[in-house]
Formats: C-alpha cells, structure tokens, sequence
C-alpha cells in the first residue's frame, strides 16, 4: 500500500510550502491528498440532494443534523488519530459508553458547574482508558485489533455494571451546550462545541512536534524508529488522544440523548471507522487530515435522513454506507497505483 | 505475535517463573488455553459445587458449537493476516434466511443459508485479492450491506412456514445418544478438515505463508490471490462444503509447477505437500528464510540492476547465507520492498501542478 508517492514526510510539507503562493499552495496539497477537495464536494453535495429532496430544509433540520453526527464525528476523530499512528482502536464505541454512563448518572443531580467538572473529570479518565489501551497494545505486543477488540469488551462491560439500563441525566444548561443555539438559529451549538473542541485539540497537536511524530511512526515505523523517533511513546500517546476523542464523544451523546445508555456507543465503532474511512485516512497508516473523517460522519448521518425524506426505508443508508467505504477505498487505491506509476 | 519473543510481559514472567515455563508457553499456546479452560471449569465448580456435570458440559458444547464454527472460518482468514468483520452479520443473515425460507423443505433452506454465506464470502474475497482493498475496510463494507439489506428484507418478507423443520431444529438445538449435543456432529468434521488442511495441505501452508510474508509469497509466483479468495467464504455454514472442495482442489497438485519443480524452493519454503509435518512445517513458517527467499525471488527478477548483486552475487545452489542478508548495508527492510522504478524529478515552485 506504501507507493513512493505516499512517502511524503510532514516535515517536508510544512517546510517546502513555507513561502510558496497561496494557490500553488492548494493545488499542492490537492495533488497530494485528493480527499481535501472530495469531501467538501460530498458533503456539499449530499447537504444540495437533502435541501434538493426536502426544500423545507429548516434550521431545525440543520440543529438535528449537527446533534446527530456529533458523537459520530467524535468517535471518528478518535479512531483517525490511532489510523494515523498506524494502529486501529476497535474500543473507542465502549469507552464512549463509559464516558456517557459515567456523566450520566453523575451528573443527574448535579448543578450546572458541578456538571462541568464532572466533565472535565470523564474526559480524564477518558484519557486515563485510553492510556490503559496504549500501555497494553504497546508492552504485550498483541496486534491492535486484538488488544483493542477485547479491551472494548471489557469496558463495553464495566459500562453495562456503572449504568444497568438507560437513564440517569444531566442539567438542562449542560444538554443545552450540546442541543440549543447560542448565537443564531443557523449556528447549532453542536457544531460550534464539534469545531471548538477537536480544533482545541487536534491542531495543536497536530502542529507539534508529537504531531510529526504519529504520522511518521504511521507512515513507516522503521524510518521513523532510525530517525530517532520513539516508537512505543508515540502510539502510546496516540491512543492516549483516542479515549480523549472518545469521552468528548460520551460527552456529546449525553448531551444530545440527555441520558445514558451503556449499549448505545456500540454502535459508534464500526461506524467511526467506516467515516474515518470515506475521510480518506488511509488504514496503512501516515496519510490524512482530521477535515476528512468529521465530514464524513455529517454525510452519513445524511444518507438515513434523505432517505427517510424520499421515503425509502432508512435502513437502506447501511448498504450505501457499506458500498461508499468499499468503493472510494477501490477508487484510492486505483489513484494511487496510477499516481505511482507516473 | 508470539514470535515478538523480547516483549516486557514475557520477561516479567520469566523472571518470576525462571524461563523454562515461558519458552513451553510460547511454543504451545494452546497449553495456556487448556490451562485457562480447566481454571474457569475449577472456579465455576467453587463457586456453585455440583453445578459441573454431564448436562452442563452438554449444555456448554450445545452454545460453544456456533462459535466455534465461526471462528474456524476467522482462523482461515486471520492466518493470511487479514480479518472478516462480517461474520457476525453473515450468520444472523443465514440462520434469518433459512428460517424464512423453510417452508420450501430443509435442502432448499440449509442451501438458502449456505448460499448468502457464499455469496458475501466471495464478494469479500475478490475485494480483498483482485482489487486488494484492505481487508479490514472490505469486510466492514459488505457487514454493513449485509446487516442493511436483512433488515429492509426482514420488513418485507414474512416466514412462509410457522417454524424451522424439525430435521434443522434437532440439528442446531437437539442432542442424541445420552446427551451429545447435535452441533457437535457439525462442529466436530469441520474442526477436523480444518486441522488437516493446514498441517497436511499444500493450501494450508500458503496460508502461513502469506501470513508470514504475502510480498515473498507473491514473488514465489505462488496463487496468492487465489488463496486469499478462499478463506474469506466464511460463514457459519458455508465452511464445511467449501473446506471439501479445498482439500480436492489443492492436495499437492493444484499449484503451479513453477513452486513444484525448483529444487530450492522445495528445501526452502515448500508449499507442497509436507513430509514431515513438524519440521517443514515450522521452518517454513520462520520469517528470517521467508525473508531470505524474496530477497532471492526479487534478485531474479530485477537482475543486476540490484546495487547488491554485484557485492553478493548468486550462488550456485541459488542460496545466500542470511547474515549477508543481514548484513547488507540498506539493513533487514530491504527483503520487504519490491523494486521501485526510477522516477522523474518533478518541477518545483510554480509549476508544481
């Protein structure tokens, strides 16, 4: 899967397009990782198709689409900083479990600065899960998927023991962080807390020196390891982000259920992977940016909303789910042959 | 992963237990799973004394005899280095469909069940070998399909007969004979195949192989493609026709004779038929010569524009020593890489596009 063309470095990029126009800028980095430009283009397209087959396309519509595809965009975004670092985390679904059990049945009682705390505090331990995951997926040496597999059975489990079934709860003005609008009908809140907290976190991290560091470790681990990068610490650190990305994403289905649910992040591990995937990260690890996967998870909370509009049974949005991951993983691969070629 | 021999757990545990039961435990892993099975069995009996009986190891097998099945077609899969993550949902669509479609008899219903297994295995399959998608992505592509299409047909298609035939109900949920599970009548002849088509088969040892080094295996001119289409058919009933057809097709004979008739090849990395089971069996398996052979393969095929054929060139038997493998100054990846082609240097600044 490593063609030459892929064996760009981050290093290189950032140095080289220093003092280089703006346009030549873009194309550059369109030419080097086609999917800045495809996803944009599908989300704008799938957002045309929606207001296309339903004009009464609201502000409502808009709100429920942001709360709808926020802990999917989450628990994409944690699942990318892992592919990144050339691992996969099939835990991320349970530990937004966790996350979401713990805030709500802390929480339920809670003022609203007290719920803020407790905030603070599931994304810790959030954290601290994700930490747990590093430390045995790098000292044991098991295979990620296995390590992670089970792990995510663990705290699937340790989830279903916190919170026995759906309930608990949280103040309204924490579920409003998640659910109202602040400024104006058209800017969800939602959205706003999406593009605040994975900006907070993820572009400063990116632009670090942690930052080179995954994707030089995803791209090809023995470069990286004779470059003098630490290996273990990187993807240890990798998965560290992970269970971080997870527990906003707990957070955030907490904020737009406004209970907990210990099964219902299940359903968030494949399909994190699956937008993670349609974003253009490429699972042999190195290659993609953050935009890609958290447009995705706004295009397939999409695909079920049209065709209940089109009045066509949702559950259709799994095939076209399962074919677009197939099919634009087919085209990247044939664009990178071709591209290698050259 | 357990030849990754220097990890920090193994070492504490060599500390603690002196060495001698690390090295038994890495080479038979399956020591610690018996292990593990009688610890669970032992701990269930103290906890609840007189629950473990004849019955409750009846009623264990009964539920263990589907998962079992189901990883028997994992293993196949897992032994190339990919993974199915459609499994789950291929089951759940063949048990719903030969539920639905019972009404038409129990051959026409068990086939309906086989055949989504071997529909959904095959698309897998070709995605994975001919257009090589990863396979991770693949199989979670077409779970997704699969579980989506079930349930938009299971709002649609109501059951044609009030419940599953008799025959299939005793064959899942009966038990015959004082108490032998029925499943295990199904579970058991699957396990067996499977046994003997990877330690005995030719199929069985490129499965290995590919596991061990798919580039090498590649460059072997062996039918890797081929080999990674057939173990993703895996579904829960699809396994025990499919494993027949396997053993027919690649006993000895099914490969090419570029594999069969080099003398190398044979002491090397024999994909043929082993003659004793063990030893072939594991040094094939060993990733240094699987190393080695590509390295040689590559040799032959990029011919003296490999900057080492002139430092290391070929020896009569068509064998290198592994240290000059090793030892060679691009290090141990090198084996690894198929060779590149020189590319153009492309234009900078302005004319970037």
């Amino acid at each position: 899967m490593i063609t030459p063309s892929e064996g760009k470095s981050p290093i290189m990029a950032v140095r080289a397009t220093s003092n280089m126009r703006l346009t030549t800028r873009f194309w550059r980095s369109l030419r080097r990782d086609p999917s800045l430009f495809f996803m944009p283009a599908l989300l704008v397209v799938s957002l045309a198709m929606t207001v296309v087959i339903h004009p009464q396309f609201s502000d409502f519509d808009l709100q429920s689409l942001a709360m709808g595809a926020l802990p999917l965009a989450f628990a994409a975004a944690a699942q990318t900083v892992v592919v990144i670092s050339g691992g996969i985390d099939l835990s991320i679904g349970s530990v937004m479990a966790v996350a979401n059990v713990l805030a709500a049945s802390t929480m339920e009682k809670a003022s609203f600065g007290q719920s803020l705390l407790l905030a603070v505090t599931v994304l810790m331990a959030g954290a601290a899960i994700g930490a747990l995951n590093g430390l045995i997926v790098v000292l044991s040496r098991i295979p990620d998927v296995v390590a992670t597999l089970t792990s995510g059975f663990i705290w699937g489990g340790i989830a279903l023991v916190i919170l026995e079934k759906p309930g608990g709860g949280a103040p309204q003005e924490f579920l409003n962080l998640g659910t109202g609008t602040l400024f104006t009908a058209w800017l969800p809140n939602a959205l706003v807390l999406l593009v605040a907290a994975v900006g907070l976190i993820w572009i400063p991290l990116r632009r670090s020196k942690l930052g080179l560091q995954l994707y030089a470790v995803g791209s090809d681990r023995i470069a990286a390891f004779r470059s003098g990068v630490n290996i273990d610490r990187t993807r240890f650190a990798a998965y560290i982000f992970s269970g971080l990305f997870s527990a906003v994403g707990g957070l955030g289905l907490t904020m737009t259920t406004g209970i907990g649910a210990p099964l219902a992040g299940v359903y968030y591990t494949l399909s994190g992977l699956g937008a993670v995937v349609i974003g253009g990260i490429s699972l042999a690890g190195g290659r993609g940016r953050m935009l890609g996967p958290v447009m995705a998870a706004f295009v397939l909370t999409l695909i079920p909303t049209d065709l209940i509009f089109l009045n066509i049974d949702p559950n259709f949005g799994q095939v076209i789910q399962g074919t677009l991951i197939v099919v634009i993983v087919m085209v990247g691969g044939f664009v990178d042959k071709e591209r290698s070629r050259k | 992963m357990t030849e990754r021999a220097n990890t920090v757990f193994s070492r504490v545990v060599a500390a603690v237990t002196g060495g001698g039961l690390v090295s038994l435990l890495r080479t038979r892993t399956i020591v610690v799973l018996v292990l593990l099975l009688l610890a669970l069995v032992a701990g269930i009996e103290l906890a609840r004394p007189g629950t473990v009986n004849a019955l409750w190891a009846s009623n264990m097998l009964l539920f263990a005899a589907p998962l079992g099945i189901v990883a028997a077609g994992q293993t196949l899969v897992m032994l190339t280095g990919g993974i199915d993550l459609s499994v789950a949902n291929v089951a759940t669509a063949s048990a719903y469909l030969m539920a639905t479609h019972s009404g038409l008899g129990v051959a026409p219903a068990i086939l309906y069940g086989l055949g989504v297994g071997i529909v959904v295995g095959l698309i897998n399959g070709i995605g994975v070998a001919l257009l090589r998608v990863q396979p991770l992505v693949m199989t979670l592509g077409t779970g997704l399909m699969t579980e989506g299409i079930l349930v938009v047909y299971s709002q649609k298609k109501m059951a044609d007969a009030p419940r599953v035939p008799q025959f299939i109900e005793d064959l899942g949920a009966g038990k015959s004979l004082g108490g032998i599970p029925n499943d295990l009548i199904v579970w058991v002849p699957i396990a067996i195949v499977l046994i003997f088509v990877l330690r005995r088969t030719g199929y069985g040892r490129l499965l290995y192989a590919i596991g061990d080094n798919s580039k090498a295996c590649r460059l072997e001119d062996s039918p890797a493609q081929l080999c990674h289409m057939r173990p993703a058919c895996s579904s829960r009933r699809s396994h025990h026709r499919w494993r027949h057809q396997l053993c027919r097709t690649q006993a000895g004979r099914g490969l090419p004779p570029a594999v069969r008739g080099r003398s190398d090849h044979r002491r090397n990395f024999d994909l043929r038929r082993p003659r004793r089971i063990f030893g072939h069996h594991r040094r094939s398996a060993d990733p240094d010569r699987a190393e080695q052979h590509s390295y040689l393969a590559r040799r032959a095929r990029v011919g003296s524009s490999d900057p080492l054929w002139h430092h290391h060139p070929p020896s009569r038997s068509g064998l290198h020593p592994p240290d000059k493998l090793i030892n060679n100054p691009y290090g141990k990846t090198l084996a690894h890489e198929t060779p590149r082609t020189r590319r153009r240097p492309r234009p900078h600044g302005r004319d970037a596009r």
